[in-house]
């Protein structure tokens, strides 16, 4: 037995498959796009400066630079050469570089993810904008025309863009706005040129191939 | 009073007909073409009271150069430029410490490269264009872009961002350094934009707060730890930080930190020095390089007297190892702080700690040329002519040698090529670095403060 939120389930995933696919790819590939850059160039900054700054040859030159600002304290604060002393302020000169090493790629990375995430961001602001156009432009349009055919005009017509959605939905309600405005405007053109009783069949006719509420 | 002079292509340091009468110092050398140097020889008191009469103004040449040496010393002058204009970043005009990959920008040899800039150019060496724009580019990094503290700069820079690297003190003598460089450049291009910046850095730097309330100079101070426990307290280099301090227009020190310092006062060999601690050649060269101390006393010190001394003493201290070491003898010595085979250490002579392992740094003898210029010329003479292939490079003479451990640097520093740069430029011509720094109403405020004395005969009694 079906309850009444198994009727409301959606039993085919894909009803429109083009108009569907075409929403899915609208929707994930910015994510997507924006996730992908965000991740590898932090990834791949982090890991090109990493590289960068450690090859051995760097790390060499780092260790004899450490060194020597030690051997410069040494001799301009007239401290005698302590071979080992000397040895562990040169590693934690070295340490502290490295720190420092590591601080400006995170930096350097932060600076560049924030870069990018904002030109991402913005893409994907305008992105949206234009996805949802193509949907809230017809909504807009529809809901207007039909309060413009519910005051009574009926020569009104919706007209979408080349590239929005709901063309089809548009076609069918232009359809039936033609249809209603096509016998209304018979009605009156019967109401004005016939005879009383002929126009009143007429109209009666016409009124019964129609399918209305009861207004009793 | 002794000036030096380029002419004819050869140069004289020349005394004055006065000062030769009154203190029987003629030139030395029978070869010199000078008329008055003939006069001296000739020994005879008639001579002297007519050339006194007739010729007062006419000056001597107190040491004489021959042709191919004025040739080499602009060579080396020359080529120690190269190390400035190759060694500085083309966005941060920041100079490199030492010549080895990897190596940070030393705002004190970005101060030597500043002065050296604007030398190059007054020489003909690089165009005044591109002096001017290496020189203000580098000014207005300075005051915008590198990281200081108080207008102390930090000793190493990052060369391209202008931040503190391996964890380095705001220094205060390699700021005074630095802005020693920026002033004597300054005065070569004044009323540009190029002294208007200088000036501005220099009035940055508050001295007073680098005293942390005491009467003497802090060598520096780190964010981590506040003020080093270690300042400028008997002679060496602070002289120009001295200078610099006392003088300045916006934040001076107390005029009692002058007399703050000692001046201890040893003796070896027959030479009497008021000495630094490691008795290192450049504790007596740093500040000589922008202050013509030839003229001034400090009650009865005459700092260049001081350093000529200083000089002998250090080449006396050399030759005493000569049975022991053949990197020393008559033309081979000068013990400064250079990279040795053992590492960068403080060598240097008596009066002094006077650590000595045979290890010469060629920029010792060459810094000492306007103290020493017989002894000096002989040793770069010695050091090009016998030992260049192996330590006259690129960039004229490498930090060191050890021939006893065969030791042969590749390496420079900028410090040294500075230091080689002015110190030949200010022999050469006739002082002209001097003539420009003197000229500073700093250093003229200095003067007063410190109340030095002005005098024509302190430099007298030197065997120029």
């Amino acid at each position: 037995m079906n309850t009444p939120s198994n009727n409301n389930r959606r039993r085919q995933f894909f009803i429109d498959k083009p108009f569907q696919l075409r929403y899915m790819l609208y929707v994930s590939l910015p994510i997507i796009v924006v996730c992908g850059f965000a991740f590898f160039s932090l990834y791949l900054g982090i890991w090109a400066d990493v590289l960068s700054s450690f090859t051995n040859q760097k790390v060499q030159e780092d260790l004899i630079t450490a060194t020597r600002m030690v051997q410069y304290e040494e001799v301009r604060q007239n401290l005698p050469p302590n071979g080992i002393i000397s040895v562990f302020r040169s590693a934690e000169k070295l340490s502290s570089h490295q720190r420092e090493i590591f601080k400006d790629i995170l930096d350097k990375a932060n600076r560049n993810i924030l870069i990018k995430i904002t030109f991402l961001l913005f893409f994907l602001a305008w992105g949206t904008i234009y996805v949802s156009h193509k949907i809230a432009g017809p909504i807009y349009h529809m809901l207007r025309i039909g309060r413009e055919i519910g005051d009574g005009n009926y020569k009104a017509r919706i007209f979408l863009r080349k590239w929005d959605e709901a063309h089809p939905l548009a076609l069918q309600m232009n359809t039936t706005y033609q249809n209603m405005d096509t016998r209304i405007g018979r009605i009156k053109k019967w109401a004005k040129e016939k005879p009383p009783a002929e126009a009143i069949a007429l109209i009666q006719k016409e009124l019964e191939a129609t399918q209305t509420h009861d207004p009793g | 009073m002794i000036r030096a002079d380029c002419f004819r292509g050869s140069v004289r340091l020349r005394r004055t007909t006065t000062d030769c009468f009154f203190f029987g110092l003629c030139a030395p050398r029978a070869t010199v073409d000078c008329f008055f140097s003939r006069l001296c020889r000739l020994r005879t008191t008639a001579v002297l009271i007519i050339f006194c009469i007739f010729a007062a103004p006419t000056l001597s040449p107190a040491y004489p150069l021959t042709s191919a040496e004025t040739k080499l010393l602009q060579k080396i002058e020359y080529d120690a430029l190269q190390y400035f204009l190759n060694h500085a970043d083309s966005r941060t005009g920041l100079v490199r410490d030492n010549s080895r990959a990897g190596s940070p920008a030393s705002i004190a040899a970005t101060g030597f490269g500043l002065a050296a800039l604007a030398i190059g150019a007054d020489r003909g060496w690089i165009t005044h264009d591109l002096a001017r724009a290496n020189i203000l580019k580098t000014l207005i990094f300075l005051e915008s872009g590198a990281e200081q503290s108080h207008g102390f700069f930090y000793h190493f820079l990052d060369m391209r961002s202008g931040k503190r690297v391996w964890k380095s003190e705001a220094s205060s003598i390699d700021t005074a350094l630095l802005v020693a460089g920026a002033l004597t450049a300054a005065a070569y291009y004044p009323g540009t934009e190029i002294e208007k910046r200088a000036l501005k850095i220099y009035a940055r730097v508050n001295w007073e707060w680098m005293m942390n309330h005491s009467s003497l100079v802090c060598m520096g101070w780190t964010p981590e730890t506040g003020f080093l426990p270690y300042y400028w307290d008997s002679y060496n280099e602070l002289l120009i930080l001295q200078a610099l301090a006392l003088g300045s227009p916006t934040h001076p020190i107390p005029p009692s930190a002058w007399n703050a310092w000692a001046r201890n006062e040893d003796e070896y060999h027959g030479h009497k020095v008021i000495n630094s601690y490691s008795g290192s050649l450049f504790t007596y060269q740093y500040s000589h390089a922008f202050i013509d101390f030839r003229n001034l006393l400090d009650i009865d010190i005459n700092y260049f007297k001081n350093s000529v001394e200083a000089s002998l003493a250090n080449r006396d201290y050399s030759l005493s190892f000569e049975k022991n070491s053949k990197s020393y003898s008559a033309f081979s010595w000068g013990l400064s702080a250079a990279d040795g085979p053992g590492g960068y250490r403080a060598y240097g002579g008596k009066p002094g700690q006077g650590i000595q392992d045979g290890t010469i740094a060629p920029h010792a003898a060459i810094g000492s040329l306007p103290f020493t210029p017989k002894e000096s010329l002989a040793a770069i003479k010695f050091f090009y002519l016998k030992l260049g292939k192996k330590i006259y490079k690129q960039y004229g003479f490498t930090a060191a040698f050890n021939i006893d451990k065969k030791f042969y640097s590749n390496e420079y520093l900028g410090i040294d090529q500075g230091i080689i740069l002015l110190m030949i430029e200010n022999f050469l011509n006739d002082g002209s670095v001097w003539k420009k720094f003197m000229a500073l109403s700093c250093i003229k405020d200095w003067i007063e403060i410190a109340q030095l004395q002005k005098t024509s005969t302190a430099f007298a009694s030197l065997k120029l």
